[in-house]
């Protein structure tokens, strides 16, 4: 590997992760506010972060273990955020109101918005 | 109020003060990098990074103690078995951390033989205090971990958090005992010397931070304590799971067998996976709540918990953890800048989190706002952000210019050293430094004021930690 | 060796260097500390003298000081010893292409 390839290499990795994090962020945030511009923002997310795994994969020297270690966390990472949503949500169905009563009716609406687009 | 949230509070104000002193040696450290010769054979660079990497361990170490005794109390709901001696303790623990500091700065260290070990610096990262401080820490977190067992134990009850608090004290514990070795081998040192750090940082204290950020969400909205239960048994499987192995990533270079480049590049690739998940996690509980609480820093605090970890242990960390990319980057202000960012964001914030919870409570108030805290929270966060900014330019061209170019010798680093982005990046992360530090300051000021003027107008209603 | 670990230690060398590439960035890697170029060049009980002298009465290099942490010869000696049998040590080729500069 060049020391080149090295560095890019690296900041490859390190934005195929933060790719992520958005496409997290904005998966959430479109399922709560059920925003289309989120919602697209969800979508080109993840799609830097397959174009950068496939960078990775095409443009680098790793090792061809590591790639298929790269596309494996591209499906898991398209995974988590639909499947935590689902689990969160699930688990709150069957909470009880909030305790704090000064939110519980912000809470209680809000939760109830939630389990209908679930 | 129990006795035991006053330890609580005792604790959460020391680790303040712990903080601070870790900030102030941190500045220390990094002016040695732009200042040539500075404190040269009077206070030497190794004496101030030494307090620095200590002072963070304490603070964090004296932030967790304060947090489960503010907490074990009301999920009991009984005083803490074994307070008067934690009390006593506490004293004990401060007065021992106070004489390791002075012995660090005015003696610094001693000739190569058991005395030094024992009393002056035992020399291995994160371990430095003496191994006289190193038994007193095994007794205070050993009298800690009886606290929580034994009150849980006469409770005749335990709760999901606490059992699993409980299950990962004992571990915790038994991973100090390698602060005390003195291997010959640098190789067989390290590599049980990883045991404590990384079982500590990416593992066991991740375990810690989960129920203690648990109860704060209980205690601070109100959540349900089955969803946060189940949540906190997802989390630390996954953490678990994924951060034992990740041992490995530290296995690449020690001596050990290669072997551990399949098992560390491996686990330690899946670590972000659980930390995307807390951001869901956040960002559903934020979302769902408008971003509404009664205690808006610790609110937010929280929030920044989740962000702060995933940012600086996952993105910063998955870019260097690949071993052909660690082969380059391992060694340099690379790690500096992942380990800056990382510890803030799991850890730092968190605790920071629990001082406005715990401060709220104890003040009698109905939430807490104000501006001070909003500053505080911006100075810090921007700090950090910069530093670890200015690490990872740092550390990126050193991987470049040092290791893979300059074939790592003595010249390559000196002139390394040299190179115009490297002294610009020693400034500017004194200077974010300072921003930190500012924030700091605005953190203890708003500890000290906030609340202080509001009373509760209704009776304080307790957010009761439904089951 | 054991004297030359116990040396290391009482200095808290990793606080400011590091070895293997763990430890502190401020001062170089020792792990091939013993055949870097500087030194190599001598041969191993002159390579030895000169390490050892170094370290009793460090010098300033470039931007650089190493402070006298008033390393006593038979420390010195025994540290030396230490590294030499360190750079020994098969650490799966770190650091990589050791003193031999690359392209960029």
């Amino acid at each position: 590997m060049t020391p080149r390839t090295m560095v890019v290499t690296a900041l490859l990795l390190g934005a195929f992760v933060a790719a992520a994090g958005a496409y997290g962020l904005l998966y959430c945030l479109s399922r709560l506010r059920d925003r289309r511009g989120l919602r697209i923002g969800s979508y080109l997310s993840y799609t830097a972060l397959s174009v950068i795994a496939a960078m990775v994969i095409a443009l680098t020297p790793l090792h061809a273990g590591w790639k298929v270690l790269i596309a494996a966390s591209c499906i898991a990472y398209l995974m988590i955020p639909p499947v935590t949503w689902r689990y969160l949500t699930r688990l709150h169905r069957g909470e009880k109101k909030s305790h704090d009563p000064r939110f519980a009716k912000h809470a209680d609406r809000h939760f109830a918005d939630l389990f209908r687009r679930a | 109020m129990y006795r035991s949230q006053r330890l609580g509070l005792k604790y959460l104000t020391a680790s303040t003060v712990m903080f601070g002193a870790m900030i102030v040696f941190g500045l220390l450290s990094s002016i040695y990098y732009i200042q040539p010769g500075f404190l040269l054979n009077i206070f030497n660079f190794s004496s101030a990074k030494i307090i620095h990497i200590d002072g963070l361990v304490i603070w964090l170490l004296m932030g967790f103690i304060g947090s489960v005794y503010w907490f074990v109390p009301q999920e009991l709901e009984r005083e803490v078995d074994g307070i008067g001696l934690a009390e006593l303790l506490f004293w004990v623990f401060c007065a021992a951390v106070a004489v390791v500091v002075l012995v660090l700065i005015f003696v610094q260290y001693g000739a190569a033989n058991q005395w030094s070990m024992w009393f002056i610096n035992q020399g291995r990262k994160y371990v430095e205090a003496p191994r006289w401080a190193a038994v007193g820490i095994v007794v205070v977190a050993g009298v800690f971990a009886y606290n929580v067992i034994a009150t849980t134990v006469k409770a005749g009850r335990t709760t999901g958090i606490l059992t699993v608090l409980i299950a990962d004290l004992i571990p915790l514990l038994v991973l100090y005992f390698d602060a005390f070795p003195q291997l010959t081998s640098m190789s067989q040192d390290l590599f049980w010397w990883w045991w404590l750090v990384h079982l500590w940082v990416e593992a066991t204290w991740e375990v810690l931070i989960g129920c203690i950020m648990a109860w704060t969400l209980i205690h601070m909205v109100g959540a349900s304590r089955r969803v946060v239960e189940s949540w906190l048994y997802v989390q630390v499987a996954l953490v678990l799971g994924t951060g034992i192995l990740g041992l490995g990533h530290h296995y690449f270079w020690i001596g050990t067998p290669r072997y551990w480049f399949a098992i560390g590049g491996v686990f330690s690739a899946f670590e972000p996976l659980p930390l995307l998940g807390m951001v869901v996690h956040a960002v559903y509980d934020a979302g769902s709540r408008h971003l509404q609480a009664a205690n808006r820093p610790a609110f937010f605090w929280t929030l920044a918990e989740a962000f702060g970890n995933f940012l600086g242990a996952g993105v910063f960390g998955f870019m260097m953890t690949l071993p052909q990319i660690n082969m380059y980057s391992h060694g340099t202000q690379w790690t500096a800048s992942h380990g800056h960012f990382a510890f803030w964001g799991a850890y730092g914030c968190g605790v920071i989190a629990v001082l406005y919870l715990a401060l709220e409570k104890s003040r009698g108030c109905n939430g807490l706002d104000g501006r001070a805290w909003k500053w505080s929270f911006a100075l810090l966060n921007l700090g950090i952000l910069g530093m670890a900014g200015a690490l990872l330019v740092a550390g990126i061209d050193q991987a470049f210019f040092e290791r893979a170019v300059g074939g790592s010798t003595w010249n390559a680093y000196l002139a390394m050293q040299g190179r115009p982005w490297f002294i610009e990046s020693m400034w500017a992360r004194f200077v974010f430094g300072l921003v930190f530090a500012a924030g700091y300051a605005l953190l203890v000021y708003d500890l000290l004021a906030i609340g202080k003027s509001q009373r509760a107008a209704v009776p304080q209603v307790t957010a009761a930690a439904g089951s | 060796m054991d004297k030359g670990k116990l040396v290391i230690q009482s200095r808290a060398c990793i606080d400011c260097h590091t070895f293997f590439g763990n430890g502190a960035y401020y001062a170089p890697d020792l792990t091939r500390d013993w055949l870097d170029p500087v030194c190599a060049r001598y041969a191993g009980p002159k390579r030895a003298d000169r390490l050892a002298k170094f370290l009793m009465e460090p010098l300033r290099l470039g931007a650089r000081a190493m402070p006298n942490l008033h390393i006593q010869r038979d420390e010195a000696e025994a540290a030396v010893a230490y590294l030499k049998w360190m750079s020994a040590i098969d650490t799966n080729g770190f650091p990589d292409r050791f003193g031999a500069p690359t392209a960029q």
